[in-house]
């Protein structure tokens, strides 16, 4: 086999074992590897033994970390405490040194010379402290005041538009998308979301940027990932295409790396195991794509993207799903595709659209024909 | 190492630039395992990867205002353990050779004692087989499979933590996967 082509026997076992295939050809891997159990088992033994032996003797990263966190004085107990350690030291010179240098200041003394100069050291770092606590109540209040306003976006019906935040963070808003932006006194950016958007956030390090969706919450620092929840979704969708977000409504939130897609709900979190983030995030390319969508939210979709408003009084073909990729900017063409995929015929009245299945034929013989229609590559309608 | 990996590290590395002890521990929590697992393989003892680790997430600390990355920041840190490492082997004699870590017991999906006279002979077998492929490994295809399917890394970080080319890396990871191939079919498990 070539290193970067595919095996033999057409696999790309090399790129999967690297962690670079996605999608389908990841899926086709997989099946391989399972068909003979003993392949993932050997091939499994053969990196641990490459890679020095069992994961399970790894320790965790916080066992690791405890040692670094005793050398550097921060307990690392919770996200907030290490926030406020961070705003706490960017005035200290060098965090290692700091037990150092206090247990030295501070160290217990029997004379009265050091006592005398104890005192006078504790005088001006008192007065450094308050100077330093001065300082920051005035640069919070100078930002409270300049953000303190909210900014609302609004992508219209047919509307995809994109729209860079205050904080210079980047959001492509689909159609029928509604989005307030907020920062709040600590600089957390918020943003509450009705429909979709993609965002490209600028990263702060000190001010996360939250995304709520209801009851759901996704949170960032600094990463490309798409947000979708329209007012008729019954789960957030989170598709992220670079960098990590956490993600979580009631629950604990769940950590999603890049190329993760996930349904969130006000209670759980589920990652899609086949849903590819691309994919999720190509109307923003000019493309929307439906992978074994029923056909009700499909119409629902393309009536935010084009105005038109469907009508669909077969309840069989209503709930079929379907796969098929179109264009935003060519609602003819689409219209065509769709009229052939969903074998149906329309009827046009101004913007409404009465769909009509063309011929009488059983629920299950139909989905079995349209998905063979799907899987063919001119069903895909370029830009 | 993908781009939208590193633009998060990016970040985390400027805030950690300006002193920001958070993100500096989101980094090493970040990293912890995976330098751990790696530097692991090559000094052979838990205490001398701790020890690794350690030297070389608090040195970025301690150069947080003058570092510099040539290239992206999970090769500068795998690369700095590799380094560290091997300083750690010159220095203590203790490795003991990596591969013998594991026991058939640990592995899942691999043959128990309690399972019998004749799965224990195919255990002890497959065992010899697995040995003696790793054997065939010199230490720099080992590293060069350490990092690439074990820690994912694509070739251009793999080249910079082993200072080699990518080309180079990529001749590596070809052999190697000759070597499987080979182990697989000896094992008696169909392989293409």
């Amino acid at each position: 086999m070539s290193i970067d082509g595919r095996d033999d026997d057409g696999l790309p076992l090399e790129a999967y074992l690297a962690g670079e295939l996605h999608g389908e050809s990841r899926a086709r891997v997989e099946a391989w590897l399972r068909a003979v159990p003993e392949r993932e088992v050997l091939i499994g033994r053969f990196i641990a033994a490459a890679a020095g032996g069992d994961d399970r003797s790894v320790p965790s990263a916080e066992e690791i970390v405890a040692p670094i966190r005793a050398a550097m004085g921060t307990t690392g107990a919770s996200a907030s405490t290490q926030r406020s350690a961070a705003r706490s030291t960017s005035s200290m010179p060098s965090v290692p040194t700091r037990d150092g240098i206090a247990r030295r200041l501070f160290l217990p003394s029997t004379r009265g010379l050091r006592s005398i100069r104890r005192s006078a050291v504790l005088g001006v770092l008192g007065l450094a402290v308050l100077s330093v606590a001065v300082l920051r109540l005035w640069t919070a209040v100078r930002a409270w005041r300049t953000d303190r306003s909210s900014h609302t976006y609004i992508a219209a019906r047919m509307q995809r538009t994109t729209v860079t935040l205050p904080d210079g963070s980047r959001a492509t808003l689909a159609p029928e998308t509604r989005l307030r932006y907020d920062v709040d006194r600590q600089g957390a950016r918020t943003v509450a979301l009705v429909g979709e958007a993609l965002f490209t956030v600028a990263p702060q390090s000190h001010a996360p940027f939250v995304v709520r969706t209801g009851a759901v919450t996704t949170r960032v620092l600094g990463t490309t990932f798409g947000v979708r929840r329209y007012p008729d979704d019954r789960a957030t969708r989170i598709a992220v295409l670079s960098g990590r977000v956490t993600a979580g409504g009631h629950s604990a939130p769940v950590v999603l790396a890049s190329g993760a897609v996930a349904y969130a709900t006000d209670s759980t979190v589920t990652v899609s195991a086949t849903d590819d983030p691309t994919e999720a995030t190509e109307w923003t390319r000019g493309r929307l794509v439906f992978n074994d969508t029923p056909v009700s939210a499909m119409l629902a979709t393309l009536g935010r993207w084009y105005g038109y408003e469907f009508h669909l009084n077969d309840t069989t073909l209503a709930a079929m799903h379907v796969s098929v990729a179109l264009s935003t900017d060519h609602p003819a063409d689409a219209m065509n595709t769709v009229k052939a995929v969903l074998d149906v015929t329309m009827t046009f009245d101004g913007n409404v659209i009465t769909l009509r299945p063309e011929r009488d034929h059983g629920g299950s013989s139909r989905n079995t024909r349209t998905r063979e229609v799907l899987k063919t590559p001119q069903v895909e309608v370029g830009r | 190492m993908t781009e939208a990996m590193s633009q998060t590290d990016d970040a985390l590395l400027d805030a950690v630039r300006a002193g920001d002890v958070g993100a500096f521990d989101t980094l090493c929590l970040a990293y912890a395992t995976r330098l751990w697992r790696f530097s692991y393989s090559i000094v052979g003892s838990r205490e001398g990867a701790q020890d690794v680790v350690q030297d070389v997430l608090l040195n970025v600390w301690e150069r947080r205002a003058t570092i510099t990355l040539s290239g992206s920041l999970t090769a500068y840190l795998f690369g700095a353990c590799r380094r560290r490492a091997l300083y750690y082997l010159r220095n203590n004699r203790t490795a003991e050779r990596i591969g013998q870590q594991w026991t058939a017991d640990d592995v899942p999906g691999m043959a128990r004692a309690s399972d019998g006279p004749h799965r224990a002979l195919e255990r002890d077998e497959t065992r010899r087989l697995l040995d003696q492929a790793i054997a065939q490994l010199p230490e720099a295809r080992r590293q060069v499979i350490a990092l690439r399917w074990d820690q994912q890394l694509d070739y251009d970080d793999i080249a910079h933590v082993m200072q080699i080319t990518p080309d180079a890396a990529r001749a590596h990871v070809s052999r190697a996967y000759r070597v499987l191939r080979t182990l697989l079919r000896a094992a008696g498990v169909e392989f293409p």
